[in-house]
């Protein structure tokens, strides 16, 4: 394994763990005998229900209620959700193997459609679909054994399941080997999915669901749990330094596979495809497909905020694939060092570059009209990947620039954000957001060109930047 | 089903009796004939094989006719007022579940949450069919009810996106009334965004009980042992229509499940 720095004897013990095979054969699980009965506890995303500690396989009564409810997708954008207990993804079902479950699909009398649901962790037809094709206001009940110990997806099947599944009908169902799983600081639920609205995405308003786009597989929101921003800011999974965390990871699709990754930190190790027998060690992004899961797990080494992501990175960047892991704790510079110089770097031959520039002719704006013309273009290549061609931003994730208060009532402190970066929590039209905007190494000349084509667009104040008001700030900035 | 519904035919001789008194009640001029034609049903009820190679063509349909409008709660308590054995009350618990006419307060009594013109729901099949039996007609097939939704292909994509932007609103707890949706080129309304609808034979198509194989032929999943293909995998709201009819049994009730009469054309 390397060297590594062990923080705590539990982390410890979960690594050497980690490395085991877990889990009974089919075999013994399907003779294990059922003593007693019990209510599953279940669990809402990011949670998830406490560890088994029983010594022998139960009958367990899961009660699961498809709810269809009106919900948040994104800022300023709703949509209506079907749900395996109210909420995307559905609720977490842990049960230990050799379990007789004792499955109720309640299909609320409110609803309008049919439902039924294909647990990956059922042997038999359909999943369990066959046996629980259930109209509203009506109940299917159906048993099954846990043979097979590890982490499943489970869903709607009902045609069309594309539809059923986009609208959010899908959840996890761990079952946990009869000796448990490696003892952690924190377990957490995430699951991504991809969603289809008949608006673009942050088209504002109830938008229905698109057929065209999802038999296309071209998703307008790809997140984790649910909604564009569901686990991020107060609402961000947290630990601390020294911690353990262990991530149980699906993806409900309909469509897209995730290449699940956090940036800045190693998984020490992962049961790819939620499978407990071949843990895997040191990975940095794993697959799981659509209607697949993995169970994930790390200690954290040094604080900070851990950005969780489908590192199919426009996912990310675009259409909301982000959650946060927040890390409180002490720094350890051996682990991490953080910035140690700022350094201006000219290579070889630099001055004879410069030198060729000025002769082939920066361009430079004599009018508010050219400053506006050269910004789009400053615009387009360092800052409409964030902000967006049409500077709505991303919910959650980077500020909108349009009509923006926060942009309008101050030009020197938009210059300032542009020469030397944000790191802040800051409200925007309304919205806090808390993200890094890194600084730009621009001239002065694109500074002004950039703020200048912004304050012109999208409803803004129309104010110039000028050079000299870049030249201004910098001297007084020095 | 079928044993139950043959002790309902002689319980219906009677009601069968009255309808020709009654028409005048309920408004014949609420029909519209529909005409014979050809469709491609979304469902085949047999899979196209070398003995049958055009069951994938268009089928044809007689002419028909069928209600403009879905029943409301105004008619149905005419209904049961005139026929006190389908009242809530009474209602035996083989014709319908618990939840019959469950927005009603009591038996002869409507309420804000099922008014006078919004459609009857948490109607039973056995309950929508004597309804009809008592004007003298029936329930549609689901071939004659596709069919008139089918509109001789007119305007289809805004019918699947009414069932879309239906599927999107969630539930109200109140209806909306009948008769406020467009009207198709047969003369129809309210075929989709309003209500789901019985038909007679309900239970016929049943391809979904699991069904991401739609053009499987695994005949333990179809009721008629009728292996079923689909005519367009992209008809979502087509896979809804017959997903629902599938979940249901003639006792059923549901908030969103109203239906409307067909009978012979004239």
């Amino acid at each position: 394994m390397g060297i590594r720095l062990f923080r705590s004897g539990v982390a410890l013990a979960a690594i050497l763990l980690a490395g085991s095979v877990f889990g009974a054969s089919r075999e013994e699980n399907l003779s294990d005998p059922v003593v007693g009965e019990e209510n599953a506890t279940l669990a809402d995303a990011p949670n998830v229900p406490p560890p088994i500690h029983r010594d022998h396989a139960t009958k367990v009564i899961v009660h699961l209620e498809v709810r269809e409810l009106e919900g948040r997708l994104a800022d300023g954008v709703r949509y209506t959700f079907w749900t395996f207990g109210g909420h995307v993804p559905g609720k977490f079902i842990r049960i230990r193997e050799g379990d007789e479950v004792e499955m109720h699909l309640d299909n609320h009398p409110d609803n309008k459609m049919p439902h039924n649901i294909d647990l990956h962790a059922v042997n038999g037809p359909g999943g369990g679909a066959a046996a629980s094709l259930t109209a509203p206001g009506h109940s299917s009940v159906f048993s099954f054994k846990a043979l097979n110990p590890g982490l499943y997806v489970y869903h709607c099947a009902t045609a069309p399941v594309a539809m059923h599944i986009a609208n959010g009908m899908y959840g996890l169902i761990l079952i946990e080997p009869r000796e448990g799983l490696p003892k952690v600081d924190h377990e957490y639920y995430l699951m991504q999915g991809d969603f289809y609205t008949q608006g673009a995405n942050g088209e504002q308003g109830l938008q229905p669901f698109s057929m065209a786009k999802v038999i296309d597989e071209k998703p307008d929101y790809v997140v984790f749990n649910g909604s564009v921003g569901s686990t991020v800011g107060d609402k961000a999974l947290t630990a601390k330094v020294g911690e353990t965390v262990r991530l149980f990871v699906g993806d409900g699709g309909p469509n897209l596979v995730s290449s699940f990754h956090v940036i800045g930190q190693i998984f020490d190790t992962v049961w790819p495809e939620g499978n407990l027998s071949t843990p895997t060690h040191n990975v940095q992004t794993t697959m799981i497909p659509a209607g697949g899961a993995a169970i994930v797990q790390f200690q954290m080494s040094v604080p900070g905020t851990f950005i969780i992501v489908d590192h199919s990175i426009e996912r990310a960047f675009n259409r909301g694939a982000l959650a946060q892991l927040k890390v409180s704790g002490e720094e350890n510079k051996l682990v991490y060092s953080g910035k140690t110089f700022d350094l201006v770097y000219q290579p070889e031959g630099a001055g004879i570059r410069v030198a060729d520039q000025n002769v082939s002719g920066v361009p430079v704006a004599k009018t508010k009209a050219e400053r506006i013309e050269l910004g789009a273009g400053v615009f387009a290549n360092n800052c409409q990947a964030c902000h967006q061609a049409n500077g709505e931003g991303v919910p959650d994730a980077f500020p909108p620039l349009a009509k923006s208060d926060y942009l309008n009532r101050d030009k020197i402190r938009a210059i300032k954000t542009v020469t030397g970066g944000l790191e802040a929590k800051l409200t925007v039209n309304g919205h806090e957001f808390n993200g890094v905007m890194p600084a730009w190494t621009l001239s002065d000349e694109d500074i002004a060109n950039v703020l200048t084509y912004v304050y012109s667009q999208w409803g803004n104040s129309g104010q110039e930047v000028t050079l000299e008001e870049v030249k201004a700030y910098r001297e007084k900035a020095k | 089903m079928r044993g139950a519904g043959a002790i309902l035919l002689g319980a219906l001789a009677l009601a069968a009796s009255l309808a020709d008194c009654l028409a005048g009640e309920w408004k014949p001029e609420g029909m519209v004939v529909v005409p014979a034609g050809r469709y491609t049903p979304f469902v085949r009820v047999k899979a196209p094989n070398a003995s049958n190679p055009d069951a994938a063509a268009p089928q044809r349909v007689e002419a028909f006719r069928l209600d403009v409008e879905p029943a409301t709660n105004a008619e149905f308590l005419a209904f049961v007022t005139e026929h006190p054995e389908w009242r809530k009350s009474r209602i035996k618990t083989l014709f319908a579940d618990p939840s019959y006419l469950r927005r009603w307060p009591s038996d002869l009594e409507l309420a804000e949450a099922a008014a006078r013109d919004t459609p009857a729901t948490n109607v039973s099949w056995f309950a929508a069919e004597a309804y009809c039996k008592a004007r003298g007609f029936r329930l549609p097939t689901t071939e004659q009810w596709e069919y008139a939704l089918a509109d001789a292909g007119r305007g289809q994509d805004a019918v699947r996106q009414r069932s879309f932007e239906w599927f999107a609103r969630p539930n109200d707890t109140r209806l909306a009334a009948v008769g406020k949706g467009p009207v198709n080129g047969f003369g129809i309304s309210d075929m989709t965004g309003l209500v789901w609808e019985w038909t007679l034979d309900f239970d016929a198509y049943a391809t979904t009980a699991e069904s991401r194989d739609p053009n499987g032929k695994d005949n333990a999943q179809f009721c008629g042992g009728a292996a079923a293909g689909v005519a367009d995998l992209t008809d979502y709201p087509a896979f809804m229509r017959y997903s629902m009819r599938a979940s249901l049994k003639a006792n059923y009730t549901a908030d969103n499940l109203g239906f409307r009469c067909a009978g012979d054309a004239p």
